[in-house]
């Protein structure tokens, strides 16, 4: 549940940053395809399914900023492991929440005074 | 509350962002089909939210407002240093918050700009109180984008600093979309007693 639930945030997330995401020099279609596969064919029914509904888009992003976050080495060893993968890809940093850090500017804004400008 | 009113709701957000973005892009100095492009990003839309936020609490007439903003500010980022869970529900990592602590020394220097004759932020610490926000390369994307477009000035200094010093027309149009919000969906929400 944890996974999926982790998936389903990456995947809506995507969807509002995607555009704003840092491009990949080159795209590693090996990658992506194993993460897809990877994520399709989980024993949990519930991201199997949800991965099937994620478009071209989340796993290129995704494929992406695995390769700006491992090692080519450590990348290569995945692949030959499905379930070790999967974990990767699923455990990856959310893209950055703007919404979020907006409220903390604010709450570190408030600070400065007792009381709001009127 | 009706599914209509909530329809209605989210258009008038919708159109008030709009309206925002449209401001900024029939107002600008340049009319660079790149430069519009930027003038309608979401980094741009935010960084006005903050420049705004700036103005509304009155933080850059004061140095001593300007360092209890910058020491929560620290505050945040060490906490978020040492909380792994919520730097993951934000997408940061620890270098890239690293790089938003302001130093004593860089403290110091944000506050004596306050005090130059020309006083305003240096674009390094604009970068730095909007490390959670955008990476300070597109912190200065934006930045760029907006002095191109004629709403802010940046005046480098002997310091190698870069003084950047807002005409208050971005803040006004911010408060102008709050504005068109309010009265947009204050005029559909039905009366509690109704």
């Amino acid at each position: 549940m944890k996974h999926l639930l982790t998936a389903s945030l990456v995947a809506l997330s995507l969807g509002a940053t995607g555009a704003h995401a840092n491009p990949c020099v080159a795209l590693d279609f090996d990658l992506k395809i194993a993460v897809q596969d990877a994520l399709m064919g989980a024993e949990d029914p519930r991201v199997s399914r949800l991965a099937g509904y994620l478009n071209d888009s989340f796993y290129n992003d995704l494929s992406c900023r695995m390769t700006q976050t491992y090692t080519g080495e450590v990348l290569q060893a995945m692949l030959a492991n499905p379930q070790e993968l999967m974990k990767a890809a699923l455990t990856m940093p959310a893209p950055r929440n703007q919404s979020d850090a907006l409220i903390l500017i604010l709450q570190a804004m408030q600070t400065t005074v007792e009381d709001l400008p009127g | 509350m009706t599914l209509t009113t909530d329809i209605h709701t989210l258009e008038s957000l919708r159109r008030a962002k709009t309206e925002f973005h449209n401001k900024l892009c029939q107002n600008s100095a340049d009319t660079d089909p790149l430069l519009l492009k930027a003038l309608r990003s979401e980094n741009t839309f935010v960084l006005s939210e903050f420049l705004f936020l700036l103005e509304a609490f009155d933080l850059l007439s004061d140095p001593a407002k300007l360092e209890t903003y910058i020491d929560a500010h620290n505050q945040q980022l060490q906490a978020l240093i040492d909380d792994r869970e919520e730097r993951r529900l934000l997408g940061l990592e620890v270098p890239r918050l690293n790089r938003g602590l302001f130093s004593a020394i860089q403290l110091h220097k944000a506050k004596a700009n306050l005090l130059s004759a020309t006083p305003g932020l240096d674009q390094a610490d604009i970068q730095r109180l909007t490390i959670l926000l955008f990476s300070p390369e597109t912190g200065r994307r934006v930045i760029e984008a907006l002095e191109q477009a004629g709403f802010i000035t940046r005046m480098e200094t002997p310091y190698f600093s870069k003084i950047i010093r807002s005409k208050g027309v971005v803040e006004r149009y911010f408060s102008e979309y709050l504005d068109q919000i309010r009265s947009n969906v204050g005029a559909t929400t039905p009366n509690p007693t109704g």
